[in-house]
């Protein structure tokens, strides 16, 4: 699923649960796909961060499952350089570049049942270096139930 | 004095203790009844906990019903009482000698108490909010930090993310003396240390402690708590005096001491020195850098030294440790001793916290250059990541800068993230005290004059506009800066930044 429906890019995420969606682990495993027939540029930093803030390229939006609500919200007040032209990556078809990251060292959140998705947000890069595929992409949301509050 | 509408319950619960505690009465269906008894009784954040777990329970909500149990109570829900003043007095005297101030406002956001009255003070308000998480927990209500009570603190800490808390709390608690040679004591969940093998029934295996210690310049101790100290305050506290206790390597036999400067200039760069610099852990990273004795005390053996270290950097040779000097010491230290590096820039720069840091240290799993715990109104830690080592100067010294501004900004419970970054830019643009950095980056990895200047302004642009209101000098003071540097760059410069100064220049101030 993408914002636009015309990204030829997809973002998978891995989540280590038990069979009933119970959290394992906070982390947070992410694949940026392409899935056209064509070359992509992508901003291959992949550097997680918060929506409204700057030198990310990543962002993740948890909603609570049963009222659809965006619940958890920013836990760093994080101090990073832009991306640089170094870190841009060309991915051909069927190509993916992945990162991680421990959701409760970024978010706070509830405990209960959640979902999660991670948006793929390359605007900022795109201004700067023209040729990168601007669109953001949103991954499937992925449940998560977490036992307690971070 | 308790306000009147406290004093009431007084009356109509009695008085409990921890051998005859109320028992648990959450977790009986509707909270109808025991909402009403809390809302009669004035203990109005009982109540919210409880029309917050009815809510999700009755929305089918099982996370929230969770959430809100844990969060607000994390275990049975006991009625509280209202300590008698006497309680009060005796209360407020015995907490008053446990624990400096920073200590005050970990333990004022472990127990749940609001982030505008975290003074860091031991008061009537403090001692309630201690007796109304003890009674919550079924441990005794006098509102003193008895073993007990430090116990829970310790693993809610831990259980909360917040083992830096318990750490600070255990330190204070049992007065551990962390300020010559230590330069963090952190959490680390795997933290470790092979003691050596143990039989059980007759079978080898292997014993560890729930912490290490690592050793940079001067002896100076880096020490990092695992998981496992955490399931009380004096399992944390042996696992920190355990790691107190271990020796630090021998230093390698000591040079003769150099004379390269006279007596007078000796004296001269030791006065300057010593001026400059005073924390111990400072002067002790430093004479381990040079190959001084390490004493944590400034003397004219160190400062020849010094003048000797100088000497082989090819810069002035004065025994001084100014800017210059400083410099190089840091550069050599940041590789090997992360940790001892920054305390310099910190020391060196006057760079305060307004009393709200924990601690600040190297990480290497903080994938940005910096990080600071977004958490208006508590006390927070600075983690600096691997990308920051190979920082120049002038951005390592910016870097720490900025992140301390955050820490004494979230003392003052600015909530808005936008806000905190403004601010930390501002500082880096104006930076007043330090060095300037380069208008534009040297290394792709690195920061610059350009992208503290366009990350400010998109901040300033995300703020309220009370927030913009309140910081509008700032901001007319940052344009004032940005719109010079640009002008003094290369033509080059000046065109590539035309627009950044076209949007300082556009903005209406409010």
């Amino acid at each position: 699923m993408n914002a636009t429906g015309r990204a030829p890019l997809a973002v998978r995420l891995s989540v280590d649960v038990t069979h009933d969606g119970v959290a394992k682990s906070d982390l947070v495993r992410v694949a940026l796909i392409n899935t056209s027939r064509f070359p992509v540029i992508v901003a291959g930093r992949l550097a997680i961060g918060y929506e409204d803030s700057s030198d990310r390229e990543i962002y993740a939006v948890l909603h609570d499952r049963p009222t659809g609500e965006i619940v958890g919200g920013p836990a760093q007040l994080y101090h990073r350089a832009p991306h640089s032209a170094d870190d841009l990556r060309t991915l051909d078809q069927g190509d993916q570049t992945s990162t991680e990251f421990n959701l409760d060292d970024w978010y706070t959140h509830p405990a209960g049942d959640l979902d999660l998705q991670v948006v793929y947000d390359p605007s900022a890069v795109a201004q700067r270096f023209p040729g990168v595929e601007s669109a953001q992409v949103f991954s499937d949301p992925v449940r998560i139930v977490f036992t307690r509050a971070c | 004095m308790s306000p009147p509408h406290l004093e009431r319950p007084r009356a109509t619960e009695g008085r409990r203790s921890a051998a005859n505690p109320r028992p648990p009465q959450a977790g009986t269906g509707r909270f109808a009844d025991l909402v009403q008894l809390q809302r009669q009784a004035g203990n109005r954040g009982v109540v919210r906990a409880l029309e917050h777990a009815e809510g999700a329970v009755q929305s089918g909500s099982p996370g929230d019903y969770i959430g809100a149990g844990q969060a607000a109570l994390a275990g049975p829900l006991v009625q509280r009482r209202v300590l008698t003043a006497p309680e009060e007095t005796a209360a407020v005297a015995g907490d008053r000698g446990l624990f400096d101030s920073l200590t005050v406002r970990a333990l004022q956001t472990i127990t749940g108490m609001p982030p505008a009255e975290r003074n860091g003070v031991i008061g009537p308000t403090t001692v309630r909010a201690i007796s109304n998480w003890q009674t919550a927990r079924g441990l005794g209500d006098n509102g003193i930090v008895d073993p007990a009570t430090m116990d829970r603190l310790v693993t809610e800490s831990l259980a909360n993310s917040r083992p830096e808390h318990g750490i600070q709390l255990v330190l204070d608690f049992f007065n551990l003396a962390t300020g010559s040679d230590v330069l963090a004591v952190r959490h680390n969940a795997g933290a470790l240390t092979f003691e050596g093998i143990r039989l059980v029934g007759g079978i080898p295996l292997p014993r560890f402690s729930p912490a290490s210690t690592g050793f940079e310049s001067g002896g100076l101790r880096v020490i990092e708590i695992g998981d496992g100290a955490f399931t009380s305050a004096t399992t944390l506290r042996d696992a920190i005096a355990r790691e107190l206790s271990r020796p630090a390597p021998a230093a390698g036999p000591a040079a003769a001491t150099p004379a390269r400067l006279t007596a007078a200039e000796a004296g001269s760069g030791l006065a300057f020195t010593r001026a400059k610099y005073s924390d111990e852990r400072s002067v002790r990273a430093i004479q381990g850098r040079v190959g001084a004795p390490v004493t944590g005390t400034w003397d004219v053996a160190t400062i020849q030294f010094v003048a000797e270290a100088q000497s082989s950097a090819g810069i002035v040779v004065d025994g001084r440790i100014g800017p210059v000097t400083t410099e190089v010491l840091y550069t050599q230290l940041i590789a090997a001793n992360p940790n001892a590096a920054l305390r310099l820039l910190v020391d060196f720069f006057d760079m305060t916290d307004d009393g709200n840091l924990l601690a600040v240290y190297f990480d290497p799993t903080v994938a940005a250059l910096a990080s600071t715990d977004f958490r208006p109104s508590e006390p927070v830690r600075v983690r600096v990541g691997p990308n920051a080592l190979t920082l120049p100067f002038s951005g390592a010294v910016h870097n720490i800068a900025h992140e301390l501004e955050h820490v004494r900004r979230l003392r003052q419970g600015i909530v808005s993230a936008q806000t905190h970054e403004f601010l930390g830019e501002a500082l880096e643009i104006l930076s007043l005290g330090m060095p300037e950095e380069p208008l534009d980056p040297v290394n792709p990895t690195h920061d610059a004059f350009i992208s503290d200047a366009t990350r400010c302004l998109q901040n300033w642009n995300l703020m309220s506009l009370a927030d913009r209101r309140q910081f509008r000098a700032k901001f007319v003071a940052v344009r004032r800066k940005v719109l010079r540097r640009i002008a003094a760059g290369t033509a080059a410069q000046r065109a590539a930044n035309a627009g950044l100064r076209a949007s300082y220049v556009a903005v209406v101030l409010p």
